[in-house]
């Protein structure tokens, strides 16, 4: 069996020349309005892309007096590998490409323009990212479209045979689940069902995983072969074990302070830019959201957003893999990132449904990942020992969401009416279609249709 | 916990006066601010307060965000309510939340827009019709500095019903602190419906506020805001309203529903098993998660989804009575569901206008009856502490929501607003689901607006304050 595809996600950061924020911006509102199909760029044609987005952040001066300059970011989730994804890119939508990098800076010029420059442009400005979900896990844009034909099809198969011969119902499970197949085999467009479906990887292991977990083995190995020696100098584990609380304790004592002196935002947000944002928002089934906000000041704060951030990726990879971040079952992709020297902290995601009920589910079913997070950034909620408290002040996590939010100002997706539990109830749809069942799991099979 | 107020509220807050079966509602609109104020003045007296409970008529009061502009507020202040209340029902945006499209848009609307905007409220509930007609003749002769722009009459089934034939009014929170209790599991902090009361995340959001100096007399309550401190208290022992004039297309369901019950159960007698399916209750009330195939079970609300009906066998995902509140069956587990579930519920207060298109509600005759020109519906209102986290939540995620709980194209079956061909009402059952296509909209908008009503003493301040200080 062929090794799926692996999704993952780009994040393209590039400073936009100075003066030309405002014919950027023209650029893309005019793209944006004729997504999904702009002569620059053909949106639907890109193969591999799931979401794609550009977003201006806005200038900023930290409080160390350093200013950062207006910023474009795109960001993209893409089937793997990253060069056929930017190679597309380049191909099918070059001409928009030019017509927005052109405003920022370091993009090659027009005489000196090539497919490989443009290429090593994006390449040279991608920054990646610090945490990922992916909500569909292994599923490539084209499977996740073929499968939403085949439930379409079998269901418009079922209101036919219902039709014509209702005493169909009185079949077994089993007898209903052998016309499915018949059908499925008879329909010449629906012929790449009949092969076997595609291996959904359970993880996602990363390089440096590897080395997380030989490097934690080995720790294991050390302690299970170094007992005899510890044991017979107990004074050496002592003063170990000590040092760790001691540095544990210092840490969660500098925490502690550092919470109690913060800063926290009333819960009033600008109505006018909640407006803006709004009127973007509930066009298709699926909403996005950008964020960015300003990472408190001081290393231990950036060390702790870093490790949590970590942590939160090592777990959507291996623990998190079903389409459901704990029990949110809404979010394709999300990520957050950490850019310009760790201060500023960005936050991409693609969720279904409405905004009220996205943050509604942060606060139900996600408060303390969330908090851990965000409140290492500047006008968080107060929170206690990083994860109480928090996002669970409710009036004003939504202001501090609100108000942290930026305009999104191109967004695409390549399935606008699915939604995640459609996408993963589709993908098992297929992989129950063909193959052994026993009785009963053919029931709950015919119970997905 | 701290106890209510309830001498202080108005009783509508904490019921719905089904003793007192006649009910119109009246919608004013300032003319003249100062008159306006007068009046509301000699008004206060008339207001039915929450606690004693009164035996032969009610009278209460609201106001739209329009309505305190009209009286004299200024941004600032009005900015101290919810967004979605100053912004009103009919803001461009809010439709998509709403589903108020085609002929439900707000331009089509016949109040409650920028044509016929609706400034003040007035609720006159009694127990005869005598009674109540005295009470609207007192109030219109008193009227100075407003003009009526609508009367919106109701009409009282006994039982409750609505025009579609089912028992309503069954399913209802209980809120902490009043008189009613019972199951835990419905069973809500007194913030969700009154303001400044601890509300389902344990906080006391901030509420509407005024500026001290409009309030030299210290009619209001103090209370400390973080943003801008010291406050005359606007907002304590009040609500917001939400109230929408639903017209229903009666012969248009059952129709649809004779119709499609002979597709998908072969059989047009079964119309009446497709229109439970469609509402989650037998037209006497009985739910069909209890109950899937006795019409003439008892109306029971105690029940849960989880353990009784898992997979949507008995009452299917996507029928109204799952949406409009989905108790334990949401994801996550029944008792995250039941905590989520109850951070949206709304005390839904509406009453039935227009003649009922057969007098029995027979389907049969209902079907044979002569169109005629009268209009019939729901006005639909309820109670929320938060409009856009319970009455615009549940719309947009649960009602019109074609994804709600899994689906993939269907509507609320009942309320929905169907927006593209192709949607459908799925049905679980055995072998594999029946399934109802290109489904119709029975109900549409025919105006709405947010109104907040104050507590007693917030309607003393209203009459008196010097709002432009």
């Amino acid at each position: 069996m062929a090794r799926a595809p692996y999704q993952n996600g780009l994040t393209i950061v590039t400073p936009v020349r100075s003066g030309h924020s405002a014919p950027l911006t023209a650029v893309l509102e005019e793209i944006n309005a004729s997504v999904p199909a702009h002569d620059d760029l053909p949106f639907d044609a890109l193969t591999r892309v799931h979401f794609l987005r550009w977003v201006l952040l806005p200038a900023t001066t930290d409080d160390l007096g350093r200013d950062t300059k207006t910023q474009l970011v795109l960001s993209t989730n893409y089937d793997e590998p990253l060069t056929a994804h930017l190679e597309e890119l380049v191909d099918v939508g070059g001409r928009a490409l030019d017509r927005i990098y052109q405003h920022c800076v370091g993009y090659p010029a027009p005489d000196e323009r090539s497919r490989d420059n443009v290429i090593s442009y994006l390449q040279a400005h991608d920054v990646g990212y610090d945490t990922l979900y992916v909500g569909t896990r292994g599923r490539t844009v084209k499977q996740i479209r073929r499968e939403a034909d085949l439930r379409a099809a079998i269901q418009q198969f079922l209101d036919e045979k219902h039709r014509e011969a209702p005493s169909f119902r009185k079949q077994s499970p089993t007898a209903v689940r052998a016309s499915i197949q018949d059908f499925v085999r008879s329909t010449s467009k629906l012929d790449w069902a009949t092969s076997d479906p595609p291996h959904v990887p359970s993880r996602w292991p990363q390089p440096w995983d590897s080395m997380l977990f030989a490097g934690l083995t080995t720790v294991v190995l050390l302690l299970f072969v170094a007992t005899p020696w510890i044991a017979g100098s107990g004074w050496a584990l002592l003063s170990g074990l000590g040092a760790l609380l001691l540095g544990g304790g210092a840490y969660v004592a500098w925490l502690r302070r550092r919470e109690q002196r913060d800063e926290e935002f009333p819960p009033v947000t600008d109505h006018e830019h909640v407006r803006r944002l709004a009127r973007k928002e509930d066009r298709i089934v699926q909403n996005q959201m950008s964020s960015v906000t300003t990472v408190k000041a001081g290393r231990l704060r950036r060390r702790t957003l870093y490790t949590v951030l970590w942590a939160i990726d090592l777990f959507g990879r291996y623990v998190y893999t079903e389409g459901r971040l704990g029990s949110i079952s809404s979010i394709h992709f999300a990520r957050w990132v950490v850019i310009n020297d760790g201060q500023r902290l960005v936050f991409f995601s693609n969720f279904d449904g409405s905004w009220e009920n996205y943050l509604g589910d942060f606060i139900d079913k996600a408060a303390s990942g969330l908090t851990a997070v965000w409140s290492n950034t500047v006008g968080f909620p107060n929170t206690r020992f990083l994860v109480g408290a928090g996002a669970r002040d409710e009036k004003r996590f939504k202001a501090y969401a609100r108000n942290s939010q930026v305009l999104t100002q191109v967004w695409y997706s390549a399935y606008p009416n699915l939604t995640v539990q459609n996408i993963n109830n589709n993908s098992a749809i297929r992989a129950g279609l063909f193959g052994d069942q026993t009785p009963a799991e053919t029931r709950a099979w015919l119970r997905r249709l | 916990m701290a106890s209510l107020e309830l001498t202080d509220m108005q009783g509508f807050l904490a019921r719905g006066y089904g003793g007192l079966p006649e009910a119109a509602f009246l919608l004013l609109h300032v003319e003249e601010a100062a008159a306006a104020q007068a009046w509301l003045r000699s008004l206060t007296a008339d207001v039915t307060p929450a606690d004693p409970k009164p035996s032969q008529s009610a009278l209460q009061v609201a106001f739209t965000g329009d309505g305190l502009r009209a009286l004299g507020f200024g941004e600032d202040t009005l900015q101290t309510f919810d967004q979605a209340f100053w912004e009103g029902m009919d803001a461009p945006y809010r439709q998509r939340i709403l589903g108020d499209d085609g002929d439900s848009a707000p331009q089509h609307w016949r109040w409650g827009n920028d044509a016929n905007p609706a400034h003040v409220l007035l609720m006159l509930f009694a127990i005869d019709a005598e009674t109540l007609e005295a009470r609207i003749e007192t109030v219109r002769d008193g009227l100075q500095g407003l003009a009526e722009t609508e009367r919106l009459d109701t009409t009282s089934f006994t039982p409750a019903r609505e025009h579609f034939g089912f028992r309503d009014g069954i399913s209802q929170p209980i809120v902490e602190g009043l008189s009613r209790s019972g199951a835990p599991e419905n069973t809500v902090p007194p913030g969700e419906f009154f303001l400044g009361y601890p509300n389902a995340y344990g906080e006391r959001p901030v509420r509407p506020s005024v500026d001290p100096a409009c309030d030299p007399d210290e009619i209001l309550p103090r209370t400390k805001t973080e943003r801008d401190g010291v406050r005359g208290d606007l907002g304590r022992n009040g609500t917001y309203v939400v109230l929408r004039q639903l017209s229903q297309d009666v012969q248009g369901f059952w129709k649809f529903v004779t119709e499609a019950s002979e597709e998908v159960y072969g059989d047009a007698e079964e119309r009446h098993r497709l229109a439970a399916k469609m509402v989650g209750r037998w037209r006497e009330g009985a739910p069909l998660a209890l109950s899937p195939d006795d019409p003439d079970a008892p109306a029971r609300d105690d029940f849960g989804y989880h353990e009784e009906d898992p997979d949507g066998m008995k009452c299917p995902f996507a029928s109204h009575l799952r949406r409009s509140n989905p108790r334990d069956s949401l994801e996550g587990g029944p008792e995250e569901s039941t905590t989520v579930s109850n951070r949206h519920r709304l005390v839904r207060r509406g009453r039935p206008y227009g003649p009922p298109l057969a007098d029995d509600f027979d389907v049969d005759d209902m079907l044979a009856a002569a169109p005629d020109e009268a209009e019939r519906g729901l006005h639909f209102l309820c109670l929320c502490g938060d409009i856009a986290r319970q009455f615009e939540f549940t719309q947009q995620t649960w009602i019109e929501n074609q994804k709600f709980s899994g689906l993939y194209d269907d509507p609320d079956p009942l309320m929905g607003s169907p927006q593209d061909e192709g949607t459908t009402f799925t049905i679980p059952d055995t072998p594999v689901r029946r399934r109802v296509r290109d489904m119709q909209r029975f109900v549409e908008v025919r105006g709405g607006a947010y109104f907040f009503m104050p507590s007693l003493t917030a309607l003393r301040f209203l009459g008196r304050a010097d709002l432009s200080a």
